[in-house]
This record gives C-alpha cells, sequence and structure tokens, in this order.
C-alpha cells in the first residue's frame, strides 16, 4: 500500500511546514522541496512498468521504435518540467517557472521538426504530380 | 492486398492507443496541447505511411536520420561549463609557466649582472656566465636557488684587459696545482672539462684558468650572491697558439 505511505508523508511533511514556517520559512521551503523530490523518485520506479507496457504494445504492432522514442522523450521532458517548475513556484518564483515551462515547450516543439520535414517534403513531392 | 491493409490498420490504432496513453501520462495541461500536436503528427505520418512509402520510398530511415541529426545538433550548441578540476589543472599550468618564465628571466639577469661584476671589478673579459637555477621547497612554495655557475673566459690571445701574455707561462707552470681546484669543481658539474693528472690542457678546447684569477672569481661571486665556491665552474677557451 504505497499511497498509504505517500499520503502519511504528505500529511506529516505538511504539519511540520506549518509549525515551521513561523520560525524559518527557508526550512519550510526546503522540506517542501525534498518531500516533493521524494515522492516523485519513489513513483518514477512505478512509472517504469507502464513505460514496459508500451514498449510491449509498440513492439506487437510493428510500430517503428521511433516514434516510441520520440513520445517517451516527451513525457520525460513534460514530467521534469512539471516537476522543476512546481518546486520553483512553491518557493514563490512563479517567473522562473513558467520560463522553465517555456523550455519544455520549445524541447517538446523540437522533437517535432523531423515529423514536420518528412511531412512536408512528401507533400511538395506530392504537387508537381498533382498539377 | 489484405494482409497489407490489415499491416497498415493495425499501425494506425497502436498509435491512437498509444497516444492516448501518453495523454493518460502527461503530467499537466499546459504540456498537453504540445503533446498532442507531436502525436498528432505521428498519427498522420501512419495513416499517410502508403502514400509516403510510393514518393519516397524507405521514409522511416530518413526520419530517423532527422532525428538522430537533432540529436546530435544539441550538443553542441551547449555551452560548455569548465568544471573547477578544469580551472584548476589550467591554474597550476598557467603556475607552472609563469614560475618558468621567472626563472629564466632570473637567470638572464643574474648571468648580467655577474657578467658585469667580474668585467668592471677585475678587468677581465668574460665570455659568457651561465646561472643554472634548482627550485627548492620551502614550506608550501617553491623557491629558486643557484644551482651552479659556469663561467666562460675566451681564449687568452683573444682576450684584452689584464689577461695579457705573461699568463700563458703561468699556466704552464702552475699546472700542477691548478689541477686540484679544477676537479673538484668539475665533479659537480659539466661533463666538457675533462682534466687529467698532471695536465693543464682539458681535450676539448678548454684550458685550466689561472688559479688566482678563478679564485678571486670565486670570491666575487661568493661575496656578491652568496653562492659556495664549489658551485662556480670556471673554464677557458684554448687559445690558438696553444
Amino acid at each position: 500500500m504505497e499511497i498509504i505511505q505517500i499520503v502519511g508523508l504528505g500529511l506529516i511533511a505538511t504539519i511540520l511546514i506549518i509549525v515551521v514556517r513561523e520560525q524559518k520559512p527557508l526550512f519550510a521551503f526546503l522540506l517542501a522541496a525534498f518531500t516533493g523530490l521524494f515522492i516523485f523518485i519513489f513513483l518514477i520506479g512505478k512509472i517504469d512498468s507502464v513505460i514496459k507496457v508500451l514498449e510491449d504494445l509498440a513492439n506487437r504492432s510493428g510500430i517503428p521504435s521511433i516514434y516510441l522514442k520520440t513520445i517517451l522523450k516527451i513525457i520525460g521532458i513534460a514530467y521534469i518540467v512539471e516537476f522543476g517548475a512546481q518546486i520553483v513556484r512553491d518557493a514563490g518564483q512563479e517567473s522562473i517557472a513558467s520560463r522553465i515551462e517555456f523550455a519544455g515547450k520549445v524541447l517538446i516543439l523540437v522533437m517535432a521538426v523531423p515529423i514536420i520535414s518528412v511531412i512536408v517534403e512528401t507533400v511538395i513531392g506530392l504537387l508537381p504530380a498533382g498539377s | 492486398m489484405i494482409a497489407w491493409l490489415s499491416d497498415w490498420l493495425k499501425d494506425i490504432i497502436a498509435v491512437i492507443m498509444l497516444a492516448a496513453f501518453v495523454e493518460l501520462l502527461l503530467p499537466n495541461k499546459a504540456m498537453l496541447r504540445y503533446a498532442r500536436l507531436v502525436i498528432g503528427l505521428l498519427i498522420l505520418l501512419t495513416i499517410m505511411s502508403p502514400i509516403l512509402r510510393l514518393l519516397q520510398g524507405d521514409f522511416n530511415a530518413k526520419l530517423k536520420e532527422g532525428i538522430t541529426h537533432w540529436d546530435q545538433l544539441e550538443p553542441q550548441h551547449e555551452v560548455k561549463m569548465p568544471t573547477l578540476i578544469d580551472i584548476q589543472k589550467k591554474a597550476d599550468e598557467l603556475n607552472k609557466q609563469q614560475n618558468n618564465d621567472a626563472a629564466v628571466l632570473m637567470e638572464q639577469t643574474l648571468e648580467a649582472a655577474m657578467k658585469d661584476a667580474v668585467v668592471k671589478q677585475m678587468k677581465l673579459a668574460v665570455e659568457a656566465v651561465d646561472v643554472s637555477l634548482n627550485w627548492e621547497k620551502q614550506g608550501q612554495k617553491l623557491t629558486p636557488t643557484i644551482a651552479s655557475v659556469l663561467v666562460t673566459l675566451p681564449a687568452e690571445k683573444a682576450g684584452p684587459a689584464g689577461t695579457a701574455e705573461p699568463n700563458e707561462e703561468d699556466v704552464k707552470e702552475v699546472s700542477a696545482i691548478s689541477v686540484d681546484v679544477d676537479v673538484q669543481t668539475e665533479t659537480g658539474g659539466t661533463d666538457k672539462q675533462q682534466a687529467e693528472a698532471g695536465k693543464s690542457e682539458a681535450s676539448d678546447g678548454w684550458v685550466q684558468v689561472n688559479p688566482t684569477e678563478s679564485k678571486e672569481i670565486r670570491s666575487l661571486l661568493a661575496e656578491g650572491w652568496g653562492i659556495r665556491s664549489a658551485n662556480v665552474q670556471i673554464r677557458q677557451r684554448a687559445g690558438n697558439s696553444d
């Protein structure tokens, strides 16, 4: 029952943060950050099994491995960006958090560039045949 | 035909299922739009794959090439931050180089000063003074000390000033005594001079120096720079007449 552990950890961390915040806001922030980090690392192992299922699906249906790689990269970027931005946002730096998210979006779009280029090349290749 | 069609449909279904899965996995809504764009493109690619294959042959290879190209492109753009170790290594190198430069400069100035002193105070012509430094560790720092000094006097004929003709006789006369002095210095110093037993003339174009002169030079250097006389070597070029 990992969910009980995680929720319990969250509750304890929350109470501690409320107690500490009055005296030392810095420690409250650190506590929040480390709790987040712990839960993140705790759950990354679980995501692993989901990704295995995805890989299995891809292998069985015979879609090219490059598709799966791209998709997994997108998921990874999304998770890391979300995590980092959340911690920064907890510390009250909204602007930096939005910059991190922006960077994540740009990197995801970069993934699309090779796909777009192939499609565009095909469309351009189609045009003379059509006219 | 049917087999090909079923393959194609299977591909499309698999990609769409993958897309649905990914949408579930994505952590927040902000990323969803961008992820959806890329996944939509992938689905489009799968649906268009028969046309693509017809027109472009193996488009998957092309796609793979493009993606690896982009992957390799990224590290090149990265700003390379030197690590602390790199900086320290560089600092050490620079330090060493600086020390070496300083040592060379020090050698040169010492040589010039010694030559000047010998020429001025003893009225002797000096061809060259060669100082070699030794690095000694004192506490944390390396400090240079004078390891040996090699004074080269010009050949007597060519030499102007005080060292004139009469010295020729001197050399022959005193030869037996002068050996004693020079053998000691030679053992500590360079290879060139090889004085044998009672001979005053060395083999490789060097002659024994007048002992009084060498003594004077030694005392002068010892006085001025605190060099032990054992570390001072004096040699003289053999004159053409000898």
